[in-house]
């Protein structure tokens, strides 16, 4: 990927100009916060079900606001997208933001394992455990959604050039 | 501004500033738990609202236990960004609007979660924009502070 293909893109199309407002990045960092929270109380909640909490709620209802996640990840996508776009050099030689993707490629593999194999015919009713693959899909979906976080935070930590990435 | 120069400057504030990691690890536990009371708040709310109606509401008090779990890491992780930068936080309107808003949400989905009363749709939609503006709140925190230090 070319720095200043994306760079030149973010300011052709007026996102680099919007993000540099005086309200625009911390706008959109809320919108991105709120949208993080959602996926936590959809899918994060799923997968504490899975591994036992709150096991009065049946699974398959609570997978009602899993369609809410997706969404917010949706949201995420888009505004992560207006910050990449607005500093690339900040992101694409950042070893938190290549961690942050690592751990969305987890994430995305697991979504893909669990629908393809253990959504279908879903234990779990009410007081009911989750089945032990559909709990190790849970706890690896939590872990790898904390490490997105984890890493996320961590991007303006390691904010290049002051830091040492071993694979940029 | 004398109390607040005390705290900044005791050897827990200037440990904070100082340490490579301290603030950091803060930042993260404080995203990731704030991320989890409000996605619960939300969910509540959603419930209250009609959504995922297959979730019994008397077992929403087990939701809001997720957040109980998760307030108390808020709460620690909050004081120690507070205690690194008190100025900064304290002398911030946006500061209290932000906690005011996180109290009466919470005390209201603590509320409607014990036994979900006539006004629980209103409710939701009230405490809804109020956990919004608890993220938002804190976001702008490091954008609307007048004074970083005391000197």
């Amino acid at each position: 990927m070319d720095v200043e293909a994306i760079a030149a893109f973010g300011r052709d199309s007026g996102i680099h100009g919007f993000m540099n407002t005086k309200w625009g990045w911390p706008t959109i960092e809320s919108v991105h916060f709120i949208a993080l929270s959602v996926l936590l109380g959809s899918v994060g909640l799923f997968d504490l079900r899975a591994l036992g909490f709150a096991k009065a709620i049946p699974m398959p209802a609570l997978h009602r606001l899993v369609p809410f996640g997706v969404a917010a990840f949706a949201v995420n996508v888009v505004t992560g997208a207006m910050f990449f776009v607005s500093a690339p050099d900040q992101y694409m030689f950042n070893p938190a933001f290549r961690l942050k993707f690592a751990c969305m490629a987890v994430a995305g593999l697991n979504v893909i394992v669990f629908y393809s194999a253990f959504a279908k015919g879903m234990r779990g009713g009410e007081g009911v455990s989750a089945s032990l693959p559909v709990k190790i899909v849970a706890a690896v979906s939590l872990g790898a959604w904390i490490g997105v976080m984890m890493f996320g935070r961590l991007i303006t930590y390691f904010r290049p050039p002051y830091h040492w990435c071993f694979a940029c | 501004m004398d109390l607040l120069k005390a705290i900044q400057d005791s050897g827990l504030g200037v440990w904070i500033r100082e340490s490579s990691w301290a603030l950091f690890a803060a930042l993260i536990v404080h995203t990731i738990s704030m991320g989890f009371v409000v996605g619960t708040g939300l969910a509540i709310d959603a419930r209250l609202l009609g959504v995922a109606r297959g979730v019994p509401l008397a077992a929403l008090r087990r939701l809001l236990a997720v957040a109980g779990w998760a307030l108390p890491f808020v709460v620690l992780s909050g004081l120690v960004l507070v205690i690194g930068y008190p100025a900064k936080a304290l002398t911030n309107p946006l500061f209290y609007a932000k906690l005011a808003a996180l109290a009466v949400a919470l005390a209201l989905t603590w509320r409607m979660v014990r036994e979900p009363p006539s006004w629980a749709r209103l409710g939701a939609l009230l405490s809804m924009p109020l956990w919004v503006l608890g993220v938002a709140g804190g976001r702008f925190l490091a954008y609307t502070h007048k004074i970083l230090l005391v000197y």
